[in-house]
């Protein structure tokens, strides 16, 4: 027979168990870092600190834990799918940078996001882009002498 | 101070008041920006920076930082949306007042107190920072890590489960400032064998991330949120007897702000709202704050911009940042090589004279502008979200890209964009996880050599009079809220 069903009290709770599991992820990876030989060892050594570190805020992710367990139920609003969608541009945006150069995959990404975001003006959306985009272009190219990955496209920038 | 002056009036050439004309009309504009402040602002330049000398740099941080917050005053008076969170409180009497048709009278009131605010902090800033950075000039490592954990426990200063999430963010930041190589042993740490990561983690992708990608993001979940624009006419000059009626408020928020600046990690939102009560309190008009009380806008106002030049005061003289911002140009100031703090008085003075100028320029620029242009800067607030964001997603790319040349950094930024994002759904700030980034080394180092000084012997921070005054300091301000909660329960009882 199935257990009772997890029913998270209040987000906290989840961000408490978030906290306490990056804590304990980053403790155990201290343990993999280099030991140095103690004839050479001066003061502490380089794991001390961030257990230190960790120490403390796996504490104040307890207090916080405790704290959060008389707080009422509650439930965040739902992630929207434009949100997901969003990232998901953003991680196609920065895959396709590299090969096709920033201008370009910029103001494609421009477009793109402005036309996820609910405008349908293309016309506008390419307005406002290509302008950004030489401006941009200009500034740090051409002015304050910033190279850029600029792809097969890059020698119509000059 | 005569030679602070003269030293302001030699720094400040013409190209390096362009640079703080541009940093103020950019301020202003950004201000004006619902989701824009001034910190996602600095951040997203800091790229720019890179480029600069390190004197222009912090002229051209300093003056977006002084207009972002009274650019933050436009939309919460038109749209009751505050376009940067330390006007948050500048919204619940102006855009009453821009309801009822004064609008115009509400903006020149945000412009005058913003201004005399600002320069009042300047002045404290220009007589404070000499002082206390002198204080310190004696202070060794132990002074410096009780200093910089002091500066750390602030966090927690406001209390409640906020305070305790401030103080995770914080502790996770000084985690950050861990990654790369250990200076002392050489041992690398938290690098997963990635080259990129052997120096550590850069700030600007950090701070991209954190600040822009992650609204970008939380933007997302806003679209179908509608702005309401009341109409305005243009800006009006306060007259006599709204001076008559707000001085004491501007008199309350000036001194207010700037001494809440000066505490380390308690910014402008928490002046201005602090302020509000307080000269609410202290009106003989209680009964019109919240309804258009003309008070209502001036305090917060003034306490604002007051708390820029006091956040500048343990940034520059201590090297600990007073606010999110501060943390920013302080971020900024060490990829530039720069540290500031005591030894930068007699070494680098030209640093204090542009911090100095340019802060009084851009108070008075924008003081020109606010009067002149407002009608222009509220025209902001009409661009669409799907128009503007975009532009910040490519700021953003070219800023993370830009310093190092690399696309590992452009992923970083992304990383902490949605990092940030969960952060802010949780109730988590990213400010707190900027300062203990900016601050991790400096407390890690400290901390080390304090205890190579005292032999391995913790105990030895007893023996320092100044470091333990200074964790006495912190213990209180740690445990007040706690100590104030049990009061109140024990009065309840009492009743």
């Amino acid at each position: 027979m199935p257990g009772p069903r997890v029913r998270w009290r209040h987000p906290d709770t989840r961000a408490a168990i978030a906290v306490l599991a990056v804590a304990a992820a980053a403790f155990a990876i201290t343990f993999t870092f280099e030991t140095v030989p103690q004839a050479l060892m001066e003061g502490m050594g380089p794991e001390r600190f961030p257990q230190l570190v960790i120490g403390m805020a796996s504490a104040l992710g307890l207090l916080l834990l405790w704290r959060s367990r008389t707080l009422p139920p509650e439930a965040l609003p739902a992630i929207p799918a434009i949100v997901f969608a969003t990232v998901g541009l953003l991680v196609a945006t920065i895959l396709v940078l590299p090969w096709l150069g920033v201008v370009p995959t910029m103001t494609g990404a421009m477009i793109a996001l402005g036309y996820l975001w609910g405008e349908r003006r293309l016309w506008l959306l390419a307005a406002v882009a290509l302008p950004f985009a030489a401006g941009v272009h200009l500034l740090f190219v051409r002015t304050l002498g910033i190279s850029l990955p600029v792809g097969p496209f890059g020698f119509i920038l000059g | 101070m005569i030679a602070f002056l003269t030293g302001v009036q030699q720094i400040m050439t013409g190209e390096l008041l362009l640079v703080v004309f541009i940093g103020t009309l950019l301020g202003i504009f950004v201000g004006a920006l619902p989701g824009l402040s001034g910190s996602t602002t600095s951040a997203l330049l800091l790229p720019l920076t890179v480029t600069m000398n390190p004197v222009t740099a912090i002229a051209f941080l300093g003056a977006i930082y002084c207009a972002a917050n009274y650019g933050g005053s436009i939309t919460a008076i038109l749209i009751n949306t505050p376009g940067d969170p330390s006007a948050s409180a500048t919204a619940f009497d102006g855009y009453p007042m821009a309801a009822r048709g004064e609008a115009g009278r509400a903006l020149g009131m945000s412009a005058v107190a913003s201004t005399i605010g600002g320069i009042f902090s300047v002045l404290v800033l220009v007589v404070a920072t000499p002082l206390l950075s002198r204080f310190a000039y004696s202070f060794g490592p132990p002074e410096y890590f009780a200093l910089a954990v002091f500066g750390l426990s602030m966090l927690g200063a406001v209390g409640g489960a906020g305070a305790l999430k401030s103080l995770i963010a914080g502790c996770f930041g000084v985690l950050l400032a861990c990654v790369g190589m250990d200076l002392t042993t050489g041992v690398e740490r938290f690098t997963f064998g990635l080259p990129d990561l052997t120096d550590g983690i850069s700030f600007v992708p950090v701070l991209t991330g954190l600040f822009a990608v992650a609204e970008l993001i939380d933007q997302a979940t806003r679209l179908d949120e509608k702005l309401v624009r009341l109409p305005m006419a243009a800006a009006k000059l306060p007259t006599v007897g709204d001076f008559r009626k707000a001085g004491k408020s501007i008199g309350i928020g000036s001194i207010l702000g700037t001494l809440i600046g000066v505490l380390p990690a308690l910014g402008a939102t928490t002046a201005a709202i602090i302020t509000y009560n307080e000269v609410r309190r202290f009106s003989r008009y209680k009964e019109e704050f919240g309804k258009g009380a003309i008070e209502g806008i001036a305090g917060p106002e003034a306490a604002n911009n007051s708390a820029v030049g006091g956040s500048m005061v343990p940034t520059l003289a201590l090297g600990i940042p007073g606010s999110a911002t501060t943390a920013i140009i302080l971020a900024g100031l060490l990829v530039q090589g720069v540290r500031p703090g005591p030894h930068l008085f007699n070494e680098q003075p030209q640093f204090l004279y542009a911090v100095f100028g340019s802060m009084l320029a851009a108070n008075l620029i924008f003081l020109v502008l606010g009067l002149f242009l407002a009608k222009l800067f509220a025209m902001i607030t009409l661009i669409p979200n799907a128009l503007l964001w975009p532009g910040v997603l490519f700021c953003s790319v070219i800023g993370a890209y830009a310093p190092n040349q690399a696309m590992g950094d452009v992923w970083t930024m992304l990383a902490f964009g949605v990092i940030g994002f969960f952060f802010r759904r949780h109730g988590f700030s990213p400010a707190p996880l900027v300062m203990g980034l900016v601050l991790g080394q400096m407390v890690e180092e400290s901390l080390k050599q304090s205890l190579l000084i005292f032999d391995q012997r913790w105990m030895g921070f007893l023996e320092r009079p100044i470091a333990v005054t200074l964790f006495i300091v912190t213990l209180t301000l740690l445990a007040l809220p706690a100590l104030a909660r049990g009061v109140r329960a024990l009065r309840g009882r009492a009743a």
